[in-house]
């Protein structure tokens, strides 16, 4: 995250020398945490029990939120757009850190108040009430899936990461710009579908909202989020939106390594490396979700979106185990930078909470990345069971094991080693 | 880089590449190791559950072809089903 420039700058804080353990020990620990993880469900979770819970009656829009939605992106906005033109614009923070690492926490502790909140979401439900259209004008076509918010979703990371200066406020505010207007109109014309299939950050959040153990449909109800996890929708395009959030996330850290530093590289050729992660994580998913005997065809080409929610917790473990320490202290400078129109508090100090403590965000990382995958291996093998014919249920999760396996280890590796 | 500052200390006159390359690929054996039994096990237990179930079929079609149902016969040998 090169915009955060200062003493939060890289991944050093709570490094590989922070850990209580060697760093080494640690790699390896995670690695064989998830085969034991694995060899205790074959042997001891035989039957599917994680039958997807959810009632698909979601309660209506709440207005009050709506309004707290349209003043907070007012003021964002209002601060990008008319604040300093320097990277010390509140606005320009508030994106990065308290809207695109925000959303995750907000998601896990509040489901998919996004919905809500969203001031796309009131204009058009404002609009296609007094059209007498609430469902837009056009019918979103389907086998579009999740492939605009994939668009969405690669644009912004790409701006943050991969840009030609991912620091400039010019860029963020085109960028922006063009966000608005395209969530304006597509969602004008395609209606709340739009929403749940094309808005990069209103599926983001929506995605995480399944691992929630506090909400379910959107009330207040605490529930194993395992449970909720597999009503996840399945469409085109899923795999490649959850392969865009980990592959970006792994080009973050690898981008902040000595060995591509001391490169010299233009915007094409990190534009093509960013690609290359996020492609190559979505691939080595496809082949090994598809690794099994005993399917028809059609079978296997469902079996990477079926068990495609399994990402979830990893996506969510990853975002916390990079961005833990940006968005509690970075995010209070972002806040004050917001609050600094209102002159209130008069002497903004900053709680350097985490990086005063290296080892215990040191061992949060690890905890964040091996607890994310052992969610994961658990929610794919629940899944399997019910997917997979009984002569290859175990056999047919064997690549997804490795692949597991190689994720935990290459993650830590480029989360530690920078 | 981090990682290898644990594991020597001559780096000076190696290029970092290099250096970057070697102690990971190295871990990565001991960390796949498990991994590579567990599925050694696996595809073991699963050839040979497939192995006594073809047993089986053929004895069933056999014993079939007699006149003797196969269901009022003991099964021959419990398997695992590990698959």
């Amino acid at each position: 995250m090169h915009v955060l420039v200062g003493p939060l700058a890289g991944h050093g804080v709570g490094g590989s020398t922070d850990l209580p353990i060697p760093f080494l020990y640690a790699m390896v620990g995670a690695s064989w945490a998830l085969t034991i993880s694995f060899a205790v469900l074959a042997l001891a979770w035989r039957e599917p029990r994680l039958v997807g819970e959810s009632e698909g009656d979601v309660p209506a829009r709440r207005p009050w939120l709506a309004g707290v939605g349209l003043l907070l992106t007012a003021w964002v906005l209002g601060t990008l757009y008319l604040g300093p033109d320097e990277p010390g614009n509140g606005g320009l923070g508030a994106v990065y850190v308290l809207v695109w690492v925000g959303l995750v926490p907000l998601a896990l502790l509040a489901g998919h108040v996004w919905r809500d909140l969203s001031p796309w979401r009131t204009l058009q439900s404002v609009v296609g009430r007094l059209t007498g259209r609430p469902d837009g004008f056009a019918t979103y076509p389907e086998r579009l899936g999740y492939w605009p918010a994939v668009a969405g979703l690669f644009a912004f990371v790409w701006l943050e990461l991969a840009s030609p200066d991912p620091g400039s406020i010019d860029a963020l505010r085109l960028w922006v710009a063009l966000y608005a207007l395209v969530a304006v109109v597509a969602g004008l014309a395609f209606g709340p579908r739009w929403f749940e299939r094309g808005d990069p950050f209103d599926v983001y959040s929506a995605i995480v909202a399944r691992l929630s153990p506090f909400v379910r449909d959107g009330r207040w109800v605490l529930h194993n989020p395992l449970r909720t996890l597999p009503t996840l929708p399945v469409a085109p395009g899923l795999v490649a939106l959850l392969a865009t959030l980990l592959g970006s996330t792994a080009y973050d850290s690898f981008s902040a390594s000595e060995f591509w530093q001391s490169r010299t590289v233009d915007g094409a050729q990190r534009t093509l490396t960013l690609l290359a992660f996020c492609v190559v994580v979505a691939l080595l998913f496809q082949l090994a979700s598809r690794a099994t005997g005993g399917v028809s065809g059609r079978e296997r080409a469902a079996l990477p979106g079926a068990l495609a929610h399994s990402l979830v917790p990893i996506v969510v473990g990853y975002v916390f185990a990079h961005y833990l320490t940006y968005l509690v202290e970075k995010g209070q400078v972002v806040l004050f930078a917001l609050l600094e129109p209102t002159g209130w508090p008069a002497d903004p100090s900053v709680s350097y909470v985490l990086s005063t403590h290296t080892s215990t965000l040191a061992g949060l990382k690890v905890a964040f990345v091996v607890a994310g995958h052992v969610l994961a291996v658990v929610a794919a093998h629940d899944r399997a069971l019910v997917l997979l014919p009984k002569a290859h249920r175990l056999s047919g999760q064997l690549a997804m094991l490795v692949l597991m396996v190689a994720y935990t280890f290459t993650g830590l590796f480029l989360l530690f080693s920078v | 880089m981090d990682l290898f500052a644990l594991t020597t200390t001559s780096t000076a006159d190696v290029p970092p590449e290099v250096l970057l390359a070697h102690p990971v690929a190295l871990l990565a054996i001991p960390a796949l190791a498990p991994a590579v039994v567990l599925i050694g096990v696996v595809l073991w237990i699963a050839r040979r559950d497939r192995l006594v179930e073809r047993a089986e079929g053929a004895d069933e079609s056999a014993e079939g072809a007699d006149g003797t149902a196969p269901e009022s016969r003991p099964r021959r040998r419990s398997r695992l089903e590990i698959g």
